[in-house]
């Protein structure tokens, strides 16, 4: 049983979730089937008079089983839609029972779980337990569809209900209660929920109420400014890549002119298009399925679960600074090294803003005075000599980097792993420089390490399985999301990433307009334009790169096209990127960036550039790089391609992952393409 | 050049275009009231109509409220036209007026009928627009899918694409009052515009009393944008700008100074074909010629008349140089300016005696107004053809060219 049903001596019904499966609530078919005939025993029985809904885990429910959504597919469009009418008839049912329901949300109430609750009457937060509370769909390419997308603009108005359901976003219970999603936080929710039933003996729920709904229409002048902007701001964000952002909003206008049962039922009709589209179905697999099993280490190629207690890391810049404050919030020992005593003092400052800074979302306990102890801040590298493993996160320079490894490599134990945090560097390459190679590994983390939950592993020649699954550990340590790839400059991510940004500077010289070129980067659902980018990561660190890559690969070098470009921007123009408020952008101390005027002294913009073009490069291109890679056999297994490129680098998530794309269009569609795109702009676009 | 259509127009008349507020002349005179009076005054001049006319088209864009159910059908059975002439109102936002006339003008060159009544209504100031909702900027399925943004943005959308600068527009706007202001000076709308008078016979206006002979540069310059915090925070910049991807950012120029008047007014065109003309005793003023219809992109949405006009010239198989006289409905500065550019004109042949921005845009009117005043201008100054055009809400646009009889 997946529900407890029990009635006082009140009369008043105690329903209580606790799947038996899980640590926490999923709603999966048996737990609703449960829940529909306990609201039926409810609404027939004339003895009960009201209920209460409730979970006996830490949280509510944190949604609905998504892989019985990720696997639609065997049963028929139809039949889907008829369950989920089935859903809505018995909650509607209670609904129209005049009977009082109240719902307790103690603690994390998501999605579906979200929506179940809001047939209660009265929701009602238990203050003993904060927790997140919304409506994640939108990102996994589907939207509220058990009620949501209808019950929660009738109940916390339109404005508010966009926003939750477009952004997705997660509040806690005292934000919930300022919406209205929450009538009430208490310190003892069950008394106060059989009190209020036994206060209110026969009640009618608040989404019925005609004079909210007519309000709410589109057509209703308090609604339709609204509405006319929330069609085009949401459009702002999508660039129109989500078809299940269209359908949502369709649904929203479409429901608010519609009375309940006939508002679920559009409802219905639209969530199963969309969570039937290969996209949304993708986007599941990817974000949800996928990330999961890679987050639980699946692919590791050793049962292994290690844990480390303490680690080091060389170089306390940016990166080295970021990433001992995520081991050392995961509970590990950390030694920071670095040769400047002015860089570990820089670091151990930026290390305590963003402790402080958790401290004041909530997201741990621990004083920073406290927290900072758990790192050693060094000039010493003897300090390694008790660590498990050594990340090197020095200067992206060879020299400098086997300068660092052959130091590490003469004070650490023989077990320990050392690992480089090199984001292009062959890791082979660099294995030379340590006595172990089997134990040396790449361990690539994006910047900022504490938002971007992907860690690229990357196999040396000689590295070994051991090593792999340690690394693997380590980041599940760090609660990250592992993926892992074989040796190859830039490896997966960087090597996709430099393909795009090489693309859109290729378009300048091309001729394309620059709001053009960014706004194509845009319009095909990637976060930022290349062009932006670039200045984000860096224009002189970019040409260091290109550089290093000449200088290694020597007669084996392409040439990539843009060596002018670069030289004018960093060695001419000083204009490095971001960081130096000036690049292929000007950054205004008030104010927004904008594209740099003298752009055009690499060359004119045409009057004209075909927009749909310039979205096809930016696209292809990727898309190309991701085939020849899997080709080259540098990373090979769908899933990892497609978390890695989303999360990595935010890769048109609409797509769920360059490799689903290319499973939905079929390998001969982009064959075809960079034919196409091969013989019009060069061989970089060939297919291998 | 195709065989002329057999649809010629005796008269072309309209009420004065009043400032659409409440506050303006005619705000306290009903929509039905301001066609009721233009209907008397042509029954007046042509009593033929009540016993020949076969049918009333009117433009109204916003339908609803006391312009809605059929406003047409409802002036006339005011006016006490006989019970058995019809009425018809129809839509097609700013074109309505001139879209009625050519649509009563097929109907009698192809020997439906033999008089017709068509023109247009709108009291700005007492049915507002968006009144009518309607499914294009609120339906996602066209809103979202297509970006469709207000005309004000659309307007700016021109000006950015196009470089015009704020002085240009202004300046534009600038002469429209000033030609304007010199038309009503020297009489030239005496003959069309019929005074709108109250129940004791009063004038309550007979002129359009949002012309300002004194506008001038230093103080529009004054006027803030009026698009600027629309723009942003209804996302609609940011749409203009993911179907214009070479602009950066959407430049804000249009205020209330150099944009169409808000404006209450109605217009009424007396059309009949040869048959009737030889039986009566009725003169003809000008002939249609033809009369297209073009649309493009709802985004942008107001730069489809020069295409309509275009094609026009070219199915009648003449050239613009051909073309003496040109109205081109001011609904924006930049409208205007883009309609010049487009078809390579200068202003000396363009709204002549001014337009929009000087005298108001009473929506479901202003076609038909602007066909009266081309009209009028081939008549006074003595010319043969004339080209009118007007863009519309959603990418349409739509042109019609007249001949003067006497020419």
């Amino acid at each position: 049983m997946h529900t407890k049903f029990t009635v006082d001596h009140d009369g008043i019904a105690l329903l209580s979730l606790d799947h038996p499966e899980h640590s926490v609530n999923i709603l999966d078919e048996t737990m609703l089937d449960e829940l529909l005939s306990h609201f039926d025993k409810v609404i027939n029985d004339e003895s009960i008079s009201g209920l209460v809904i409730r979970s006996n885990k830490n949280s509510f429910i944190t949604g609905v089983d998504l892989s019985l959504l990720g696997s639609v597919q065997s049963r028929p469009k139809t039949h889907f839609r008829d369950f989920l009418i089935k859903v809505h008839n018995g909650m509607t049912a209670l609904e129209k029972s005049t009977k009082p329901v109240v719902c307790i949300i103690n603690g994390t109430a998501l999605g579906g779980g979200l929506e179940l609750a809001l047939c209660a009457n009265r929701l009602i937060g238990d203050a003993n337990n904060d927790g997140l509370i919304g409506f994640p769909e939108i990102k996994l390419g589907i939207f509220p569809g058990m009620g949501g997308s209808v019950r929660v603009p009738r109940l916390i108005g339109l404005q508010n209900a966009l926003e939750m359901i477009f952004k997705g976003k997660l509040v806690g219970m005292a934000e919930a209660l300022r919406l209205g999603l929450l009538s009430e936080i208490a310190k003892d929710p069950l008394s106060q929920a059989k009190k209020w039933i036994l206060e209110h003996p026969s009640i009618g729920h608040r989404c019925y109420e005609e004079k909210t709904l007519r309000s709410l229409s589109p057509y209703h002048p308090k609604s339709s400014m609204l509405f006319a902007a929330a069609n085009q701001l949401i459009r702002g964000d999508s660039w129109g890549c989500y078809a299940n952002v269209e359908d949502a909003l369709q649904t929203i206008y479409e429901t608010l002119q519609l009375p309940m049962d006939q508002a679920l039922r559009v409802e219905a009709d639209y969530f199963t298009s969309t969570l039937y589209s290969p996209n949304a179905q993708a986007m599941i697999k990817t974000l949800f399925i996928d990330k999961k099993r890679l987050e639980r280490g699946d692919h590791s190629p050793l049962p292994l679960s290690r844990h480390f207690d303490k680690i080091g890391i060389v170089g306390a810049g940016f990166m080295g600074a970021d990433i001992a404050y995520a081991s050392a919030s995961s509970g590990i020992e950390v030694v920071l090294i670095d040769i400047n005593k002015k860089t570990l003092d820089i670091a151990k400052a930026r290390i305590s803003e963003l402790n402080d800074k958790a401290l004041k979302y909530g997201k741990t306990q621990t004083p920073t005075e406290q927290f900072i102890k758990s790192i050693e801040f060094t000039e010493s590298v003897d300090s390694l000599m008790d660590c498990e493993l050594v990340i090197e996160a020095v200067f992206e320079d060879r020299k400098i980097k086997r300068g660092i490894l052959e130091k590490i490599n003469l004070v650490v134990g023989e077990d320990c792993i050392i690992a480089s945090n090199t984001s292009t560097l062959p890791i082979s390459s660099l294995a030379s420089y340590v006595s172990n190679p089997k134990r040396f590994i790449g361990i690539h983390f994006f910047s900022p390490v504490h938002k971007m939950q992907l860690v690229e592993l990357i196999y040396g020649d000689s590295t070994d399985n051991h090593t792999m699954a340690s690394a693997i550990n380590f980041t599940q340590m760090l609660k990250k999301t592992p993926i892992c790839v074989q040796d190859g400059r830039g490896f997966f991510t960087t090597r996709v990433v430099i393909s795009y940004l090489t693309e859109g500077m290729l378009l300048i010289k091309d001729g394309a307009p620059p709001a053009l070129i960014e706004h194509a980067g845009k319009a095909i659902g990637m976060p930022v334009g290349p062009l932006a980018l670039a200045d984000e990561i860096a224009l002189d660190l970019a040409q260091r790169i290109r550089r290093q890559t000449i200088a290694d690969e020597g007669s084996n070098w392409k040439d990539d096209g843009i060596g002018q470009i670069l030289e004018y921007m960093v060695d001419r123009q000083g204009r490095l990127g971001r960081k130096a408020q000036k690049g292929f952008y000007e950054y205004p101390q008030n104010g927004n960036k904008y594209l740099w005027d003298g752009i055009k002294n690499i060359r004119p913009a045409l009057d004209k550039y075909d927009f749909e073009a310039a979205k096809d490069r930016l696209f292809y291109r990727q898309l190309i790089e991701v085939h020849n890679l899997m080709q080259e056999g540098i990373i090979q297994d769908p899933a990892q391609i497609n978390v890695g490129a989303i999360l990595g680098f935010g890769f048109c998530p609409w797509t769920g992952g360059p490799s689903a794309y290319i499973k939905n269009v079929g390998k001969t569609k982009l064959m075809i393409k960079s034919d196409q795109l091969s013989d019009r702009y060069g061989i970089r676009f060939k297919a291998k | 050049m195709d065989t002329p259509v057999d649809c010629f127009i005796v008269d072309a008349i309209r009420t004065p275009r009043g400032r659409g507020k409440k506050d303006g002349s005619l705000h306290r005179v009903t929509s039905l009231n301001l066609i009721k009076g233009l209907l008397q005054t042509i029954r007046t001049r042509y009593p033929l109509v009540q016993t020949a006319c076969d049918d009333m088209i009117l433009g109204c864009v916003m339908p609803v409220g006391e312009q809605g159910a059929n406003i047409a059908r409802s002036a006339l059975l005011a006016a006490k036209y006989p019970e058995s002439i019809p009425g018809m109102q129809i839509n097609r936002f700013c074109s309505s007026g001139l879209d009625a006339v050519a649509i009563s003008a097929s109907r009698i060159a192809s020997n439906q009928a033999n008089l017709m009544l068509a023109g247009g209504v709108e009291s700005m100031s007492r049915v507002p627009m968006m009144s009518d909702g309607g499914a294009i900027m609120f339906d996602p399925q066209v809103a979202y899918a297509q970006q469709i943004v207000p005309q004000g943005i659309s307007a700016d959308l021109i000006a950015t694409l196009h470089k015009f600068s704020r002085e240009e527009l202004d300046n534009f706007a600038i002469r429209s009052h000033q030609r304007a202001a010199k038309a009503l000076q020297n009489g030239e709308f005496h003959q069309s515009v019929i005074p709108v008078k109250n129940v004791l016979d009063e004038v309550l206006l007979d002129y359009d009393e949002a012309i300002r002979p004194d506008c001038n540069l230093n103080d529009l310059a004054k006027l803030q944008p009026s698009f600027v915090s629309i723009g942003k925070m209804g996302g609609f910049a940011k749409s203009c700008i993911q179907k214009y991807p070479q602009i950066e950012t959407l430049k804000h120029f249009h205020h209330a100074g150099n944009s169409s008047a808000i404006s209450d007014g109605a217009a009424l065109v007396l059309l009949a074909n040869e048959k009737t003309l030889n039986n009566s005793d009725l003169n003809p003023k000008a002939q249609i010629l033809g009369y297209a219809t073009y649309a493009l992109d709802p985004t942008i949405m107001l730069t489809a008349p020069s295409e309509s006009s275009k094609r026009l010239l070219d199915k009648l198989g003449l050239s613009l140089d051909d073309i003496d006289v040109i109205e081109i409905n001011e609904a924006f500065s930049s409208v205007a300016l883009y309609y010049m550019k487009a078809l390579d004109i200068d202003d000396s042949r363009v709204n002549l005696n001014g337009g929009a921005i000087a005298m108001g845009h009473p929506l479901g009117a202003t076609g038909a107004i602007i066909l009266g005043t081309a009209v009028d201008l081939l008549i006074s100054r003595k010319k043969r053809l004339g080209l009118i055009s007007l863009c519309t809400a959603s990418g349409m646009g739509v042109s019609m060219v007249i001949k003067n009889m006497e020419y």
